[in-house]
């Protein structure tokens, strides 16, 4: 049976690691899946159902995101914790004695979290564009929400129509009739 | 798969051919004025002028209308055939080239109403939301485990120092939270396959209504090139295709899962797989299975083909995509696309502000968010191992 001090040292040296690269993982797919939507949102005129959708991806991934500093932190507050009763109680440190020296002696390093999401539901939207293949720096771009068409088609009807008004043959016509 | 640049490519040509008819409406118009302008009087006697290989200034050989009868006038002494015969034709160029002035800008018109659903890219958005499922929805959907680092509870809680409290809070919530989520990524997920779904069925229907406006418009001007005038049998207009965008936002709506946090995650994310699975069947089949609307259409002279195709693309494509992409998010889709009657959509279907609403209500019991966690050792004064 697993000593307490193992279990612990489980926990934080490999089960909250593994679940930080974990939730990592997910959030970094969350990212490109937020930013590919915002970005066809904003062309298609950020439509209220996309906007309400990216306002649940965007708080859900905030979570998310701040879940892996927690996660790391939880590795950490647990391998201190185990360290503090190895160094105050001698059933805890005989249980140290007694683990594997691999389960001692690894290190995980801390997982980064994935980059901030600002606001997804705003108008529009920024997205980074080049930067996979090393060749092309990567360049912050600006896209811009689709407006409504400017004109109803009975307004562009009558553009058109003034637009022939406007022609010479028009005018000649007039002059013939004495208009 | 939709080509934005080959729909653009097809309101190019519409723009140019409208602008032929228009110009031969114009120039046959023009000689039936000159007719009746010269058509008797005291002292005057019947001309008959050739047109001897004149044709409007058509670019294009196959629609070029080469004028098939004279033109019968009643000059009187003093008649400068010649010169006549040249302004005549001076003219008939003009009347002919005012069509193109009358048409210039359908083209920019038309992308501008259409832009908002031939925009967004269908297979980015579909790609979007295949990852979302599988990379996103399905990861998060585990089974409820309250000790999923296996520290064991009788441990953990019998820790006091200050950091315990949020570790403990962290802890203990955590699998909800990713259930939760599980459920909500999958709402995600459904709110932009419905759209992907209404987009990629506007943008085809679009594609393939402007291509039969091309299509009648080429039959009107090769029916006018042949008459050598206004044809007096004009083609049967093909009927334009209409897509039934309300009935397409319909059959994806139906099965979207309902919107409740109670759901087990498992349900939903299968739920919303077979709905994605389905939206992406339904894009390879929909060009010709999608459903069509008959409304009858007039399209002979080159207005009542213009208003078909602005009011068309205006309303029964723009506004009715539109109005799906905002009924999902507001409750106000139906079969019909009209507002649904009472009890057409049940309370708990899946709308973006009941989402918005019930993520809300989470967040203000707060069972939405994690406490941060500190990363410092939670022994306190006293605690054993």
């Amino acid at each position: 049976m697993m000593s307490k001090m193992e279990r612990l040292y489980r926990a934080g040296r490999e089960e909250i690691p593994q679940e930080a690269e974990h939730i990592q993982t997910i959030s970094r797919d969350l990212f490109d899946v937020i930013d590919i939507v915002n970005v066809q949102s904003a062309r298609a005129g950020d439509p209220a159902i996309l906007v309400d959708m990216l306002t649940i991806g965007g708080d859900l991934y905030d979570v998310l995101r701040d879940a892996v500093t927690s996660l790391n932190n939880c590795a950490a507050a647990v391998i201190a914790t185990a360290d503090d009763f190895r160094r105050t109680d001698e059933d805890a440190a005989s249980d140290y004695d007694k683990m594997s020296d691999s389960l001692k002696g690894s290190q995980p390093l801390p997982v980064s979290a994935p980059p901030e999401i600002k606001d997804p539901e705003a108008e529009g939207a920024t997205t980074v564009v080049g930067g996979d293949d090393g060749h092309v720096p990567p360049e912050e771009v600006e896209v811009e929400s689709t407006p409504d068409p400017t004109k109803t088609p009975d307004e562009d009807k009558q553009d058109h129509e003034d637009a022939e008004a406007a022609s010479d043959y028009d005018y000649q016509r007039e002059q013939r009739s004495g208009r | 798969m939709f080509d934005r640049g080959e729909f653009v490519q097809v309101l190019a040509d519409i723009e140019k051919y409208l602008g032929y008819l228009r110009g031969n409406e114009n120039a046959y118009q023009y000689m039936r004025e000159v007719e009746e302008s010269m058509s008797g009087g005291e002292g005057t006697i019947l001309d008959v002028i050739p047109w001897e290989g004149y044709g409007y200034p058509c670019p294009e050989e196959r629609f070029k209308v080469k004028p098939a009868l004279p033109l019968n006038i009643y000059v009187g002494p003093g008649f400068k055939r010649e010169e006549f015969i040249a302004s005549v034709k001076e003219s008939m160029d003009a009347a002919w080239r005012n069509g193109e002035a009358w048409s210039a800008g359908v083209k920019d018109w038309a992308i501008s109403v259409c832009d908002q659903f031939t925009r967004p890219s269908v297979p980015m958005l579909t790609s979007a939301m295949m990852s979302m499922q599988t990379q996103v929805v399905e990861k998060l959907a585990i089974d409820v485990n309250d000790d999923w680092a296996q520290i064991g509870a009788n441990l953990r809680t019998n820790w006091t120092g200050e950091a315990a409290t949020d570790f403990n809070v962290f802890y203990d919530n955590y699998d909800d939270v990713q259930h939760t989520f599980a459920i909500f990524s999958g709402y995600i997920n459904s709110g932009v396959a419905f759209t992907t779904g209404v987009i990629d069925a506007t943008q085809k229907g679009a594609l393939q209504f402007v291509k039969d406006i091309r299509t009648n418009l080429e039959k009107q001007l090769e029916a006018w090139a042949k008459a050598g005038l206004k044809p007096s049998n004009p083609p049967e207009p093909l009927p334009p295709w209409i897509t039934d965008i309300a009935k397409v936002a319909w059959d994806i709506f139906k099965l979207i899962p309902v919107g409740q946090t109670v759901d087990k995650a498992r349900t939903v994310v299968s739920d919303v797989a077979t709905l994605i699975k389905d939206v992406d069947a339904a894009q390879k089949k929909i060009a010709k299975d999608q459903p069509g609307k008959e409304k009858p259409i007039k399209v002979q002279t080159a207005e009542q083909i213009y208003d078909a195709l602005s009011k068309t693309l205006y309303d029964d494509y723009l506004g009715e995509c539109q109005k799906a992409l905002a009924g999902l998010h507001s409750g106000g889709i139906s079969e019909s696309g009209a507002p649904p009657a009472p009890g057409e959509i049940a309370d708990n279907a899946f709308t973006g502000s009941r989402i918005l609403g019930l993520m809300k209500d989470i967040q203000d019991r707060r069972d939405w968010k994690l406490p941060e966690v500190s990363n410092e050792s939670m022994v306190g004064p006293g605690d054993t191992y």
